[in-house]
């Protein structure tokens, strides 16, 4: 019955194999080596940074929970915040979410939240509103986590996936490719971070049209109404007030929207967004008007660290009743 | 479940490791029980409790072939009628009844009656068309005299339901599995080594490539009536090379892993985004399915034995039902109809300038021929991806009226196509090599250029690939 005579030789290595894992053994060391000299950061895993903000709400269970992407963390700061307002506050930013992804995982963290929010406020650009652009691909991972109740896979053992960010942004190409030629969601805001404890520094100038990066987030413009739907049903669902607030972009982003979209300008999507809530019964802050002041961002729609500031002061206040 | 979907995925190298490691302890054949027990737990775990339809298309069309083998002229024309009849019908039941109801309640309303089909909510399963066509070349086969009856049940259940190319293709004849199944099978070191090569190219094309376009195509088809022309173009340009990196990572998977067993499975693709005509297209894409239709319905339609007008005829019918298998939308059938319409085209241009279509290309006028190509399939693709003939009618107006413009020009929608078609070619050629069983080796530095853009290749997969998983495009065919 047994006999293995169906294995034969010539049991032959390939010499292109041997410089194939010869190449990916390199990049590996590579990275281990940038990640242990601090050249590179080794992010976090998507489900790591989920599990701290299950771990931070469990513990400090805050009254107040905001809930946004990377313009919230730029816009915020939680310490600053808390003294302002007078008790502890959530920030609680998922890189590239949608303002459907941050309702999503709104309701996740609800879920699982031992104490529930007396209050929610979910923070957008308006970019974070296009139905189909590379936002909505990326957040799929957070609807999914929402979806399923299960978290993504935990951190890679490869040194270089933990720190794909950095090796994207050394090639130079960090936007481009992410977006055309791989997007996993690893939940990774290390370049922002990095750029935001630098200080982020930008002049200013316009946004070409033809930027893979920007078309990819803001070009062919589709309002999104589901995401103000479900995240008036959420607050419904649970009994809990939820604000949805509409933060600044530079008036080069603006500019760049209204060019790209001329059928649905910066003006009209305000606009649009006050008549969804409207129906929707859901409240809005617009606080949306595009700023000229460039020393307050580090990039054409992230605040940086004047505007983080001025931000934090205001949302405080805000927050705070005054 | 999908080939390509996380639990299989995961349990691909436990489960595939599991069966080879038994299949090479096994005699022969105790081998083949090995294989088709695997196949029917394969199938039933992607689509449930139809793994029984594929049982009955094996034994329906195993009993009609052994009553074709053992009649006279008359008995023969009978069972192979029966054959062919039970075959279409399970594929028309499972396949084409929703298209079928739908025209029906199209009618109804027409005639503006109140009366209305009852909805069929049960869809198309899992690569019917693919088992019912390896079935439908071994009855005509049999018919033909080009093979004999199959007397051994178990050989033949295999040559149905044998897993690897179940998904998808590539779509099997008598001649390629069944000889390999007759004889003992031997797998070398440098087979299981390309073996696994073109698994992993495969994969690399499917989970990096083919996903990796799905958003930037899924945009531009669901918004295609606000959409500005060129944009439009890269909607369809990407969709080509989506589909292409879909369907031929694959046959790459499919083919790889079916090595793995000893077992050769044919190539289904060779190159054609670098065709230099459709007729040149249609002898390098989906071959196994072009020689089929050529074989069984093209050849015995007449051919192109009896003059032009008649040629031309036997190239509309067959492209329009190679349209129809695709799916039961009428958007195939359009597809169908317009590469046969090109192919026509192409034939008069040939009588008219015979020298044309025998001149090899060289150099520009290959880089010429090519990208005409190329263009010239771009509505095909629009129909083949459209939901619906309005969407394809939208989608088609926009590029024909340059809707938007030409300042809606973007030099990323080019570079975009470039990229990708240069990273599905250049994972053509680094796969070159494995297309067969027994790669040459060779310490030359190409070996070593070529290894080292397979590790690059490596990497851009370990850093993109895919968090979720799509379906193969072909898999619902």
């Amino acid at each position: 019955m047994l006999g293995f005579d169906t294995l034969r030789g010539p049991w032959r290595l390939r010499r292109e194999l041997v410089a194939a894992v010869f190449v990916v053994a390199s990049v590996e060391v590579l990275a281990r080596y940038q990640v242990n000299q601090g050249h590179w950061v080794a992010g976090e895993s998507l489900a790591g940074i989920v599990q701290s903000f299950q771990q931070s709400l469990a513990t400090e269970r805050p009254r107040i929970w905001l809930i946004g992407n990377s313009t919230l963390s730029c816009g915020a700061d939680r310490n600053a915040l808390a003294s302002i307002v007078g008790e502890r506050v959530a920030i609680l930013s998922h890189s590239s979410s949608t303002l459907r992804a941050s309702a999503a995982m709104l309701d996740f963290y609800m879920r699982h939240a031992p104490r529930q929010p007396e209050r929610t406020v979910v923070t957008v650009t308006i970019d974070d509103l296009h139905r189909s652009g590379y936002r909505s691909k990326i957040s799929q991972t957070y609807l999914d986590i929402n979806l399923n109740d299960t978290l993504p896979p935990g951190p890679s053992l490869l040194t270089m996936l933990s720190a794909r960010e950095s090796i994207l942004e050394v090639a130079g190409l960090r936007l481009w490719v992410r977006k055309w030629l791989g997007s996993p969601n690893t939940g990774v805001e290390s370049h922002i971070a990095k750029r935001s404890a630098q200080g982020g520094s930008w002049t200013g100038e316009e946004v070409d049209d033809h930027d893979p990066a920007y078309r990819q987030l803001d070009a062919e413009f589709v309002m999104d109404a589901d995401g103000i739907r479900e995240l008036a049903a959420l607050s419904n669902r649970r009994g809990i007030p939820c604000t949805l607030l509409l933060l600044p972009v530079s008036r080069q982003m603006q500019r760049y929207h209204d060019r790209n979209n001329p059928l649905l300008t910066y003006a009209q999507v305000r606009q649009r967004l006050a008549e969804l809530c409207r129906e929707h019964a859901l409240p809005l802050v617009d606080w949306g008007e595009p700023s000229g002041e460039v020393g307050l961002f580090m990039d054409p729609y992230h605040l940086g660290v004047n505007g983080r500031v001025r931000m934090t002061k205001k949302l405080g206040e805000w927050l705070g009743g005054r | 479940m999908d080939i390509n979907s996380f639990p299989f995925t995961m349990s691909l190298p436990v489960g595939l490791l599991g069966v080879l490691l038994l299949y090479y302890a096994l005699r022969p054949r105790a081998q083949l029980l090995l294989l088709i027990v695997a196949s029917l737990v394969f199938y039933a775990w992607l689509d449930g409790w139809f793994v029984l339809l594929a049982v009955a298309i094996a034994a329906g069309t195993f009993v009609t072939g052994l009553f074709i083998g053992a009649s006279d002229e008359a008995g023969r024309r009978r069972w192979l009628i029966a054959g062919v009849l039970f075959n279409v019908g399970v594929l028309v039941i499972f396949k084409y009844l929703g298209l079928l109801v739908a025209s029906g309640d199209w009618l109804l309303r027409l005639l503006r009656t109140d009366s209305t089909l009852p909805l069929l909510q049960w869809g198309p399963r899992l690569a019917i068309s693919f088992m019912v066509f390896n079935a439908l070349s071994y009855l005509f086969d049999l018919w033909s005299g080009r093979s004999e009856p199959i007397c051994d049940c178990v050989t033949f259940v295999l040559f149905i339901c044998y897993f690897p190319h179940l998904v998808a293709g590539p779509i099997l004849r008598t001649k390629d599995l069944l000889p390999q199944l007759g004889h003992p099978r031997v797998v070398t070191g440098d087979m299981i080594i390309s073996g696994l090569l073109l698994m992993g190219f495969g994969l690399y094309k499917k989970l990096v490539l083919a996903d990796q376009m799905i958003p930037h195509v899924e945009r531009v088809f669901e918004h295609a009536d606000a959409m500005p022309w060129s944009t439009l173009l890269r909607g369809a340009w990407l969709f080509a090379l989506q589909l292409y990196a879909d369907f031929s990572g694959y046959t790459d998977i499919a083919r790889g892993c079916s090595r793995l067993f000893g077992i050769e499975l044919p190539e289904n693709f060779r190159w054609p985004l670098l065709a230099t005509s459709v007729r040149d297209f249609w002898q390098r894409w989906h071959m196994t399915l072009s020689t089929w239709w050529r074989d069984y319905l093209y050849i015995p339609l007449g051919g192109s034995r009896r003059g032009g007008w008649m040629t031309c005829r036997n190239v509309m019918i067959t492209m329009i039902i190679a349209g129809l298998w695709h799916g039961a939308e009428w958007t195939f059938v359009l597809w169908g109809a317009l590469h046969g319409l090109l192919l026509v085209v192409g034939r008069l241009w040939r009588s008219w300038r015979p020298a044309a279509g025998t001149k090899a290309l060289h150099g520009a006028a290959w880089a010429g021929a090519v990208l005409g190509t190329f263009v010239v399939l771009t509505p095909t693709w629009v129909l083949f991806r459209a939901k619906s003939i309005g969407v394809a009618a939208d989608y088609l107006r926009g590029l024909c009226t340059l809707r938007g413009g030409l300042d809606a020009f973007a030099l990323s929608d080019v570079a975009l196509v470039v990229a990708f078609g240069g990273l599905v070619l250049l994972t053509d050629w680094l796969k070159q090599p494995d297309e067969v069983a027994a790669p040459p080796s060779s310490s030359t530095w190409p070996t070593y250029g070529r290894g080292i853009l397979m590790g690059l290749l490596a990497v851009h997969f370990i850093l993109a690939r895919e968090d979720r998983e799509a379906a193969f495009i072909y898999a619902r065919f």
